[in-house]
C-alpha cells in the first residue's frame, strides 16, 4: 500500500503519464467525445479517491482500465434508452481484450509523430481539425474547406491509412 | 493487418454514423473475432497518440510534477511557511495537457552520454519541441520559415513568434526546455565566447527549465538591458520597453546591467529589473501564493465563473456547452447543451439561474439542472464584444454599428429589455453592479479611450486614455476601478475617486489575457500569456501573489466572493480550482 500521504501524488502522476492511453481505452468503449470527457474527467476523479487503494507493486494501467470500465458501464446504464453499439457482454469483451500493446505503446507513437510528419499538408490539415485542441466535426471541415461531407470522410480515412501503414513500417525497420 | 471493410467501419463507429446493418456487422466482428478485438484496440490506440502528437499543450505541469519528483504532495493548507517548490508540489494533480510531454519532451532528453535518435543534429544548437501558431525561424540573411517540430535550430538562427497566441516550445541538447511567449524573438549565438553566451532574447518572453536538478553549465542569456549568466533550474524573463525583468523560481544566477556594469546575485524566489537608467538593481521577493490546487476539471471550458456562494463552478465550452461542477469534490453537478459559439459572458443571477450572452447575441436564462429554459435574441449582427455584469443584472454589447447596447435583465421575470443605446464606436464593454455610482459600463475604443457611462441615465461619468486599444478591459463592481491592458504601456489600474492611475504590468512583455476584480474591488486578478495569474491590491499597488498555473496560458480567470477560490482556465480548455489564502 502506498504511503497515504503520497499516495494522490503517485497516481495523480501515474495518471498523467498515462492519460493517453486511457482517453484511448475510453474513446473505444464511448466514441462520443463529450461524453467520453466526461467519463475521463470521473476516472481522475476516482483514481484520486481510491489511491490509496493502489499498490505501487500493481499495474496502473490495469487498475486505471478497470475503473475506467466500470465508468462506462455506468454510462451505458444511465443511457439505456439511447441505441448503444456496444452491449455489455461485448464491451466486458473488448475491455479485456485491451492493453496487450501496452509495451510497445512508446514506440508506436514515435512512429506516428514521425509519420504526421509526412502527411500532405492538405492531409495533415484535416487531422489537425478533426483531432488536435478544438477538434471539430467533418461536417464543420468541410463547410471550412467548402468540401463534401463525404469527401473529408475520405481524406481522414486515407490519412488514418497512410498513419498506420508508415508506422508500421518505421517499426518494422526499427526507426 | 486490419482489413480495408473494419478499417471503414471502425472509423464510421468512431464519427458515430454507423448504419444498422453496418453496426450489426461490426458487432459480429467484435463478437467472434479476437483478432478484430486487437484491430479495434489498435484503431483507437492510434486515434489517442494522433491526438497527443497534435494536442500543442506543452505539460508544464509535467515539469513541475518532474521539479518535485522527490518531494511529497502538500499534504495540508498549512503552506506559508513552506518553500516555493513545494507550493508549486500541489498542483501535481494537474491538467491533462501535460502528458504530452511524457512522450515526447521528456522521453527525448539527451545526456552528454547517452546521445538519443531524435537529438538535434550535430550542428544544431536545439530543437524546435512544440508549436502554437505562427512561428518562424530567421537566418541570418533575413531568410525565413515556418518552424517545424523536431527542427534543428542553428547558431546565428532567430526563433520569431507571432502574435495572436503563438508560443513555441525549445529543446536544447542538454534537455533544457524554453518557451518563448508570442511577440517573441530569441537569436541563438555561436556560443564560441568564453563565457558560453548562446542566447539573446531580442523581444518578448522566455521562460526556461533546467533539464537537471543541477545545472552543471551556466546559461547565458542577454538582451538589450541585462546579460543573465544563470544556474537556474527555472526562471522567467522578460524584455520590456525600456527594461528587463528576471524572476527567478529555483536556483540562482547572476545579473548584470549592461548600462551600468552593475551585477547582483539572485536566489530562490527573486525577481530583479534591470532598467537602461540608473537606479538600484535591488533583487526583491515574488510574493508567495498560498494557493492549493484543490480540482482539475479535465477539458471543461474556456471560462469560469463562481456562484455567489462559492459552492459551484461554472465553465461554458463552445461545443461542450455548460457544466457546473461542485467545488468541494470537483463533480459535475449539472449540465446542458452549448450554442457552438463564444461566449461573451455570464453570470448567476439573483435568482439562483445563470444568465448568458452569446457572441451571437443569444441571451439566456438557465436554471442549473434543466436545460435553458428562456433565449432571446439581442443585437446579433456586426457583435463584437459583450459583457453581463457580476451579478447577473445587465448586459452590454458592444457593435461595429458604432453602438453599445446595455440591456436590464429581470431573472424573476425573465425578461430582457433595452436600457439604453450609446452612440460610441467601441472596442469592448464591461460592467459594474452595485456601488453609490450604481451600474456602469466601461467602453474601450480603437485609439486607446475608455469612457464610462451610468446605464440607467447614459450620462458619461469619466474617460481615460491609453496610448493604443485596451484588450482586455475590466470594472469593478463598485465602478471606483477600471483596469485595461494594451500592449504599448501594459496593465494600467484607474481609480475613478482618486483620479489617478497605476501601472501594474509593462507592455511588450507577457500580454494580459483576462482581468479580474475581487467583489470588494480590493484585489485585481489578472491571467497573462505565460501561465501565471497575478494579484494586486488595488489600493496600493503591490503585488500580492504570483500563481504559476501549470498552463502555457491563462485564457480566463475568476474568484469566489470571498476570494477563498480562484478558478483559471487555460490549455485544452482545463479549469483548475485553487483554494488560496490571501497574504
Amino acid at each position: 500500500m502506498v504511503n497515504d500521504q503520497s499516495a494522490t501524488a503517485v497516481v495523480q502522476r501515474l495518471f498523467l503519464q498515462h492519460s493517453a492511453r486511457l482517453r484511448g481505452f475510453v474513446s473505444g468503449l464511448v466514441p462520443d467525445r463529450g461524453s467520453a470527457e466526461d467519463i475521463f474527467q470521473e476516472i481522475f476523479l476516482t483514481v484520486t479517491c481510491k489511491a490509496a487503494d493502489f499498490r505501487v507493486e500493481d499495474n496502473f494501467l490495469a487498475w486505471a482500465r478497470g475503473i475506467a470500465r466500470l465508468k462506462a458501464l455506468e454510462y451505458f446504464r444511465k443511457n439505456s434508452r439511447r441505441p448503444q453499439l456496444l452491449s455489455e457482454d461485448l464491451l466486458e469483451a473488448l475491455a479485456s481484450s485491451a492493453g496487450r500493446s501496452d509495451s510497445l505503446w512508446e514506440e508506436r507513437r514515435s512512429a506516428v509523430a514521425a509519420c504526421i510528419q509526412k502527411l500532405a499538408p492538405r492531409a495533415r490539415q484535416i487531422l489537425e481539425m478533426r483531432y488536435a485542441e478544438a477538434p471539430v466535426t467533418p461536417q464543420e471541415i468541410a463547410q471550412r474547406l467548402t468540401w463534401t461531407v463525404s469527401a473529408v470522410h475520405v481524406a481522414l480515412t486515407r490519412a488514418r491509412k497512410f498513419l498506420q501503414e508508415c508506422s508500421r513500417r518505421r517499426l518494422a525497420v526499427g526507426e | 493487418m486490419m482489413d480495408e471493410r473494419l478499417f471503414y467501419l471502425l472509423e464510421a463507429y468512431q464519427e458515430q454514423r454507423l448504419n444498422e446493418c453496418e453496426a450489426n456487422e461490426l458487432r459480429d466482428r467484435l463478437r467472434t473475432s479476437a483478432a478484430a478485438r486487437q484491430d479495434f484496440w489498435e484503431y483507437f490506440d492510434q486515434a489517442a497518440m494522433i491526438e497527443d502528437v497534435l494536442r500543442e499543450s506543452s505539460g508544464r505541469d509535467l515539469a513541475l510534477l518532474e521539479a518535485g519528483e522527490k518531494e511529497a504532495v502538500m499534504p495540508s493548507k498549512a503552506v506559508a511557511s513552506r518553500s516555493r517548490t513545494r507550493v508549486w508540489l500541489s498542483m501535481i494533480g494537474a491538467s491533462l495537457a501535460a502528458c504530452v510531454l511524457i512522450a515526447v519532451g521528456l522521453v527525448w532528453r539527451p545526456g552528454p552520454d547517452q546521445p538519443r535518435p531524435n537529438s538535434p543534429e550535430s550542428e544544431s544548437a536545439a530543437m524546435i519541441r512544440s508549436v502554437v501558431g505562427d512561428v518562424q525561424i530567421a537566418e541570418a540573411s533575413g531568410k525565413t520559415m515556418p518552424a517545424t517540430v523536431n527542427e534543428g535550430i542553428r547558431a546565428g538562427q532567430i526563433v520569431n513568434v507571432g502574435d495572436d497566441e503563438s508560443q513555441v516550445g525549445i529543446l536544447l541538447a542538454d534537455g533544457t526546455q524554453i518557451t518563448l511567449g508570442s511577440g517573441s524573438a530569441l537569436r541563438f549565438s555561436d556560443g564560441n565566447t568564453e563565457d558560453g553566451e548562446r542566447l539573446h532574447l531580442v523581444k518578448g518572453t522566455m521562460q526556461v527549465q533546467s533539464g537537471h536538478p543541477a545545472p552543471k553549465a551556466n546559461m547565458v542569456v542577454t538582451t538589450a538591458h541585462a546579460r543573465i549568466v544563470s544556474a537556474a533550474r527555472r526562471f522567467r524573463l522578460y524584455h520590456e520597453n525600456d527594461s528587463s525583468r528576471v524572476e527567478l523560481e529555483e536556483g540562482t544566477m547572476s545579473v548584470e546591467r549592461l548600462s551600468d556594469n552593475t551585477a547582483v546575485e539572485m536566489t530562490d524566489g527573486c525577481f530583479v529589473v534591470a532598467r537602461t537608467e540608473l537606479e538600484p538593481l535591488t533583487p526583491r521577493s515574488i510574493p508567495i501564493s498560498h494557493c492549493l490546487l484543490r480540482h482539475t476539471l479535465l477539458r471543461s471550458g474556456e471560462v469560469a465563473v463562481f456562484s455567489p456562494d462559492g459552492s459551484r463552478l461554472l465553465t461554458y465550452h463552445f461545443a461542450r456547452g455548460w457544466k457546473a461542477w461542485s467545488t468541494l469534490d470537483g463533480k459535475q453537478i449539472a449540465s446542458a447543451a452549448g450554442t457552438n459559439q463564444p461566449i461573451n459572458g455570464f453570470a448567476f443571477t439573483g435568482a439562483g439561474s445563470v444568465l448568458a450572452l452569446s457572441q451571437t447575441g443569444i441571451a439566456s436564462f438557465w436554471d442549473l439542472g434543466n436545460e435553458p429554459a428562456f433565449a432571446t435574441t439581442l443585437r446579433d449582427k456586426d457583435v463584437r464584444h459583450g459583457a453581463v455584469s457580476p451579478d447577473g443584472r445587465w448586459l452590454a454589447q458592444a457593435t461595429r454599428k458604432s453602438e453599445v447596447a446595455v440591456w436590464e435583465a429581470d431573472p424573476h421575470e425573465e425578461r430582457i429589455t433595452l436600457s439604453q443605446s450609446l452612440t460610441i464606436q467601441p472596442s469592448r464593454v464591461a460592467l459594474s453592479t452595485t456601488g453609490p455610482k450604481g451600474p456602469q459600463v466601461a467602453v474601450s475604443q480603437w485609439g486607446g479611450e475608455i469612457r464610462i457611462f451610468d446605464v440607467k441615465t447614459g450620462v458619461e461619468s469619466a474617460a481615460f486614455r491609453m496610448k493604443s486599444t485596451p484588450t482586455p478591459l475590466a470594472l469593478s463592481a463598485d465602478s471606483r476601478f477600471v483596469a485595461a491592458y494594451a500592449n504599448k504601456e501594459g496593465l494600467v489600474l484607474f481609480d475613478q475617486d482618486r483620479k489617478t492611475s497605476q501601472n501594474f504590468w509593462p507592455g511588450q512583455g507577457a500580454c494580459v489575457s483576462s482581468l479580474f476584480f475581487a467583489a470588494d474591488g480590493k484585489v485585481l486578478l489578472a491571467g497573462l500569456e505565460d501561465g501565471t495569474v497575478r494579484a494586486w491590491s488595488t489600493g496600493d499597488g503591490q503585488c500580492l501573489f504570483v500563481l504559476e498555473t501549470g498552463f502555457r496560458r491563462v485564457s480566463h480567470v475568476s474568484a469566489s466572493a470571498n476570494l477563498s477560490l480562484i478558478a483559471t482556465c487555460g490549455d485544452g480548455f482545463c479549469a483548475k480550482i485553487w483554494e488560496c489564502q490571501l497574504p
